[in-house]
């Protein structure tokens, strides 16, 4: 799966006088130093995988909780996928969760009334492309702050959805609509495939196309975009629409799992896809993100919960872990690199001495 | 308060009528308290019976735990960054404070109890502290993850059972009334004596950032950080300070609620961060940071809770509250990001206006 970054300040090349082995292996190191989270964001999955086999092998290892891992997965991934995307860009998006039940009530509402789900799928893209552009208006538009603008229209939307639907749940979806969160192909849900797709267009979007360029320029350095002749407008406007129908099709999903749609659903997710993102390393201020992150983090996250209920059967203590984590990561990511760089030089000294 | 103070000579004649327009643009409190007026007008012109004191305790008794919120995430967000842990640590503190507090005791007690909520708050903002300075991360996502902490650890370990008798001192406290008055349609109306409480940290928090150095610390490292640190404004205690405040004004606001609903519920806070946080930045607080006011953050709430107050009587069903916050606080970001673009943030060349100062203090 691809991960890009903008490259950054070319790797120090000024090997001494005699390069050995240990030498080339630390410049290996060095040159993936942007992806130094990355390695942190494995390990640490590798960890809490470990911890749980060993904790509880019967309740962790079983299919069942697997099945329920790759089941519950998508939603959150393509949520952070959609706010990832904006913090590329060096914004946030905190609307897409109030986007995707809003997209979900509206395509519940054309399901129950035609009982087509085709035109459902379309009425939710077609909400979720509004939403977006509400969102580009004020942010690329009129140059409000991504963080107050998707402020505001996550209130305005979620307002919206629960007007839409009354305060209710949404019931009685097409079984035809329904049956695709219990489907599986090879084994695997379908709609952990449809993440993978998404995820795989988003990585392919991002390092192969000129907007997605564009867009990791914009992130890292917005000035350098302008003087590069880059209309960043633009840029962002493409941006937070495709966030938005992401968050749409995170909103198909949820609905699909849970038969029904709700103003209410996922309300924890923005967190949770913020915190997803970070663990990922997706640079808040901008200019990175990795893809294939954003899928490990969510099934470490997803890990991380399900362990921890076979172990002490408590959704508190799975909140508190997830902020735990969230504040390891951040200040491994912090401190981290600092920390290396002095042990090396540690180790440099008494190697001279 | 409409009158825009004249435009400088310098500039044209058309340029200088879109500036004045601006101007009044950019005085955000001037427009909120316009705002607020034609909302009463509105509603009592169809509602004549809304035009009561009933109504105003009502709103005054909504806004009370809210402005106290407010006045904490004022500070962050003056400082810079964008706090959302701060419901959290409010119903952290009340709910641990009133677990701990002895059961029996006079009216005197109930200070103790007021002043455990704001050493908790205090201890949770230096936890938020600690996260923000030595992770460098933005406070969005360091608040996020300590919201979750404190809230994981209120239900996990302290406790997540309502608890609908209250300590006999807060229990007391509860039932003075600055003001009883007779109701709309029957029975009294009552405003609690803790209105004077709420209006003290106002003039605190106010007099704190206009006349104090740390005060004026704030802004300055919510302006340009870099700046503030070449100008030997300790960048990093000045922001643990903010903290510290932030989170005892919070575990403030949270007693207080406790206090005048008579139960300590763990859940009461869930998902109001916004409305808050909404409250501020109408009130005209740049979420960039380096500009705030307390007498916009109060009008800021007092509109919030007049529009929640005043929708069913003016015939709007209460469903339509959060869209219609919504778009109100869209339009307030939006007149605030247009008129921070097109008028400088300091106009050196222009000659000193009267509301210059009022526009940070």
């Amino acid at each position: 799966m691809p991960s890009t970054s903008i490259p950054s300040a070319s790797p120090t090349k000024s090997a001494p006088s005699k390069p050995d082995n240990r030498d080339r292996a630390l410049a290996l190191l060095r040159r993936m130093g942007a992806r130094a989270s990355f390695v942190r964001l494995i390990v640490v999955t590798a960890l809490i995988f470990l911890t749980f086999s060993v904790l509880s092998p019967g309740v962790f290892l079983s299919g069942a909780n697997f099945q329920y891992i790759f089941l519950a997965a998508p939603e959150l991934a393509i949520l952070a996928l959609a706010i990832s995307l904006a913090m590329l860009t060096g914004g946030i998006d905190l609307s897409v969760v109030a986007i995707s039940n809003l997209s979900a009530i509206m395509a519940a509402h054309v399901m129950i009334g035609t009982g087509s789900v085709g035109l459902g799928v379309l009425s939710a893209l077609a909400t979720a492309g509004a939403c977006g552009l509400v969102n580009a208006f004020f942010i690329a538009g009129v140059g409000v702050p991504p963080i107050l603008a998707t402020l505001g229209t996550s209130q305005l939307f979620a307002g919206l959805a629960l007007v839409a639907t009354g305060g209710t749940v949404l019931k009685g979806l097409p079984t035809s609509f329904t049956a695709i969160a219990l489907a599986t192909f090879a084994g695997i849900p379908v709609i952990f495939w449809i993440m993978l797709v998404l995820a795989l267009a988003v990585g392919v979007l991002v390092a192969a196309t000129t907007l997605g360029f564009r867009m990791r320029l914009v992130g890292a350095n917005p000035r350098a975009a302008d003087y590069t002749g880059i209309r960043r407008a633009r840029v962002l406007a493409a941006t937070y629409l495709i966030s938005s129908g992401l968050a749409g099709v995170a909103g198909l999903v949820i609905s699909a799992r849970a038969t029904g749609a709700n103003s209410q659903y996922g309300a924890s997710y923005v967190l949770l896809a913020i915190v997803v993102a970070v663990l990922a390393g997706v640079n808040p201020d901008g200019g990175y993100i990795t893809v294939a992150g954003v899928v490990i983090a969510v099934l470490a996250l997803q890990m991380l919960s399900t362990g921890l209920l076979a172990v002490q059967n408590s959704a508190h203590i799975v909140n508190i872990a997830q902020g735990l984590l969230l504040v390891l990561m951040v200040l491994l990511n912090t401190w981290g690199a600092p920390l290396g760089d002095r042990l090396r030089v540690l180790r440099a000294d008494r190697a001279a001495r | 308060m409409t009158t825009a103070p004249a435009t400088p000579g310098t500039a044209t004649a058309s340029t200088g009528s879109r500036r004045r327009w601006l101007r009044i643009f950019a005085h955000q409190e001037a427009l909120l308290a316009i705002l607020i007026g034609l909302i009463l007008i509105a509603v009592v012109i169809a509602v004549p019976d809304f035009w009561h004191v009933q109504t105003l305790f009502n709103i005054l008794r909504a806004s009370m735990v809210d402005l106290v919120f407010a006045l904490g995430v004022l500070l962050v967000i003056i400082a810079g960054g964008i706090d959302v842990s701060f419901l959290a640590v409010g119903i952290f503190a009340a709910y641990l404070t009133v677990k701990v507090t002895p059961m029996e005791g006079g009216l005197a007690m109930a200070i103790w109890p007021f002043l455990l909520a704001l050493l908790i708050g205090g201890v949770l903002g230096l936890i938020n502290a600690a996260v923000v300075i030595s992770a460098k991360v933005p406070t969005l996502i360091a608040t996020l993850a300590t919201s979750a902490i404190f809230m994981g650890f209120l239900f996990a370990v302290v406790g997540g059972n309502i608890i609908n008798t209250l300590p006999a001192p807060l229990r007391l406290l509860g039932q003075v009334n600055l003001v009883t008055a007779p109701g709309a349609v029957r029975g009294t109306t009552r405003l609690s004596v803790l209105a004077l409480l709420v209006l003290a940290v106002c003039l605190l928090v106010w007099a704190f950032l206009r006349w104090t150095v740390p005060g004026r610390s704030v802004f300055a490292i919510g302006g340009d950080a870099e700046a503030a640190a070449r100008a030997a404004v300790p960048v990093a205690r000045t922001r643990m300070m903010v903290f510290i405040i932030a989170g005892a004004l919070a575990g403030l606001a949270g007693i207080i609620h406790v206090t005048l609903t008579g139960r300590a519920d763990p859940t009461t806070f869930l998902g109001r961060e916004l409305d808050v946080i909404a409250a501020v930045v109408l009130g005209g607080a740049a979420i960039t940071g380096g500009k705030g006011s307390v007498r916009g953050t109060f009008l800021g709430v007092v509109l919030i809770s007049l529009i929640q107050s005043s929708l069913v009587p003016l015939g709007v069903p209460s469903i339509w509250q959060r869209a219609a916050v919504g778009v109100l606080l869209l339009v307030g970001v939006v007149m605030q990001t247009l008129a921070a673009r097109s008028t400088p943030v300091r106009p050196i060349l222009d000659p000193v206006r009267p509301d210059s100062e009022a526009k940070v203090a």
